[in-house]
């Protein structure tokens, strides 16, 4: 096998369960090193993806390879992947240590080198002072990194995990989040990770793959995606945005009572522009300009969150950063003139 | 607290009283003296337990419903846990379907039971003693074990079991390393609830038991030859043996935090 085969490669995965369709046939491949989120809403098929990846489930047609092997037919105990759940699935009659021994003790390891590799994952997660309690002695935060722990000292070809911060509290899983980002890198490995949260996607993750209703709809780095969305639902999934109905004539498009060039066919379109590419002012040469009034203004903390109402009856979400020192709310109900870069606003193609 | 009214309250007590004398009358009865079992009790003694200890059948009696009470406890163990690891693997409308079979002979009346296997064994020439009762009862000691593993698999955490898996482990290895160990506290309280009932049954022992006795038909047996306070003795000793049975049963089964 050459390093030009991807370590996980998917090929056509289909999931129906009765007359629903939980998973359309799907390709995907994930590089040595790579970390993977699959995004999506509840109910897109992201898990339905993760479970068949780890072999809990059998896909009705299609293919999953490791490292350039065929492993459809063989269940999780076969494969060289590892899964931490939302649950953390721990022993709770095992302490620490012997949760995260066991994968060791059944694959008839040596003692010495069973005690070896545990000792080193333990110290490696923090958890060496807990090595002997059992898990309901350990907060959530701790039984996380002890499920990853258990997980990890397999040293599976691809790490899996299911939403596995989504039980832990705001602050928690922020630091969780750091943590598993540390960890990536320092040990480097292939993971798989599974959420509906697309800020803890855009966090961890080198490459990200939306879902919805079953299939993967963008699948690039955080940052393609959030500049670039391909579909409205992705523009929507990832960060706030603002979506304008316009259309293309000449290679001018007009949007809200305003026009301003844009090369490309000619027809109906989507436009987006993100909140915080969007100033407010007089606006500036070459900027597509739009009258509006501000209809709501509430302050964020880092930034004022301000509603417009364009000509057009339309809203448009922008988010102004208050330069230092200055702190003037912004009036309700005054007038002012919204602007963009042309660079920053991106079409969607219209499905 | 809600308070009790007088009413409710004394009628709860006499409730109370009417169930329980029988018992305490027993259990008096055999310590005294008189040796008719009636009032009054005369002096303490242990003579009536004497008398009984040197009865052979005793004896016989005891071992036989040693060996059936355990053996029951062990198998109902066994394939009670079987039986309801395989209906928690089925879907609930089927499960529920096969529990009410599995768990029928509980309700059916113990005569009607009795007859049936004792009619069975003779059709197929069985002969009858410990070995023909002992299945008899694990047709309803099972059930029981059956309907608390059920339950007690319901809101068991599968994520253990799926983790044990994609761990490598085997699915005996799961069982023994992971499932047992969880459901261990359950499996003891059914397993001696389970003896509980097998230990005082008469009726089912009675028709299936041929030539032999256990502690149950014994007290039957000697009803019919005389009155003295030594059936109370041994009335004093079952009782004893079930309720701290059913005790550990209930022990064993509450749920631990």
């Amino acid at each position: 096998m050459t390093d030009a085969t991807p370590l996980l490669r998917l090929r056509g995965l289909t999931k129906s369960y009765d007359a629903h369709v939980a998973l359309h046939p799907t390709d995907l491949e994930v590089e040595r090193g790579d970390f993977l989120a699959l995004l999506g809403p509840s109910g897109c098929g992201k898990t339905t993806l993760l479970r068949m990846i780890g072999g809990f489930l059998s896909p009705d047609r299609g293919r999953v390879e490791i490292d350039g092997q065929d492993v459809t037919a063989l269940g999780p105990e076969q494969r060289n992947t590892n899964i931490v759940f939302q649950s953390y699935g721990l022993f709770p009659h095992m302490t620490v240590r012997q949760n995260v021994g066991f994968g060791l003790r059944v694959a008839k390891r040596g003692r010495a080198e069973r005690d070896r590799d545990t000792a080193e994952i333990l110290e490696l997660m923090h958890l060496a002072p807990f090595a002997d309690r059992l898990p309901a002695a350990l907060s959530g935060g701790q039984q996380q990194r002890v499920a990853l722990a258990r997980a990890l000292v397999m040293k599976p070809s691809v790490l899996l995990l299911d939403e596995p911060l989504a039980a832990l509290d705001l602050q928690l899983r922020k630091a969780m989040q750091e943590e598993l980002r540390n960890l990536h890198h320092e040990i480097g490995g292939t993971f798989v990770y599974v959420t509906h949260d697309q800020s803890e996607a855009m966090a961890l993750a080198n490459r990200v793959a939306v879902m919805d209703q079953g299939r993967i709809v963008q699948e690039q780095s955080p940052e393609a995606i959030y500049r670039h969305p391909r579909t409205r639902f992705v523009a929507n999934f990832i960060g706030e945005s603002n979506l304008l109905a316009a259309e293309r004539k000449g290679d001018t498009c007009h949007v809200a009572g305003t026009s301003f060039p844009l090369q490309g066919p000619d027809g109906k379109l989507t436009l987006m522009v993100r909140p915080s590419n969007i100033r407010l002012g007089r606006g500036k040469a070459g900027c597509p300009k739009l009258p509006a009034t501000i209809a709501e203004a509430v302050f964020m903390g880092d930034y004022w969150h301000i509603r417009l109402k364009l000509q057009s009856g339309e809203d448009l979400i922008v988010h102004q950063q208050q330069p230092s020192g200055q702190s003037k709310a912004p009036q309700t109900g005054g007038s002012t003139t919204a602007f963009w870069e042309p660079a920053d606003c991106h079409v969607i193609d219209e499905t | 607290m809600r308070r009790w009214s007088a009413g409710s309250l004394s009628f709860a007590l006499f409730s109370l009283v009417f169930l329980l004398t029988p018992l305490v009358l027993v259990v008096l009865f055999s310590f005294g003296e008189n040796p008719h079992a009636t009032l009054p009790f005369g002096h303490p003694t242990l003579h009536w337990y004497e008398e009984l200890f040197a009865n052979s059948n005793f004896w016989a009696a005891l071992k036989n419903s040693a060996i059936i009470t355990l053996s029951v406890g062990v198998l109902s163990a066994i394939t009670g846990t079987a039986a309801a690891f395989g209906f928690s693997n089925m879907r609930e409308g089927p499960a529920q379907i096969g529990l009410q079979f599995i768990t029928a002979p509980v309700m059916l009346p113990p005569l009607f039971l009795a007859l049936a296997l004792a009619t069975a064994y003779a059709a197929i020439d069985a002969p009858q003693g410990v070995l023909t009762v002992i299945p008899s009862h694990l047709v309803f000691t099972q059930p029981f074990v059956v309907l608390v593993i059920y339950s007690r698999m319901a809101t068991f955490d599968y994520a253990l079991i799926e983790s044990a898996r994609d761990l490598g482990a085997s699915p005996l290895s799961i069982f023994l390393n992971v499932t047992l160990p969880i459901i261990a506290p359950n499996l003891i309280g059914a397993s001696f609830l389970a003896m509980a009932v097998s230990l005082d049954d008469f009726v089912i022992t009675f028709f299936t038991i041929g030539g032999g006795m256990t502690l149950p038909t014994l007290i039957w047996g000697m009803l019919r030859t005389s009155l003295d306070p030594s059936i109370n003795a041994l009335g004093t000793l079952v009782l004893v043996m079930t309720v701290g049975s059913s005790i550990i049963a209930f022990k064993t089964t509450r749920y631990r935090g």
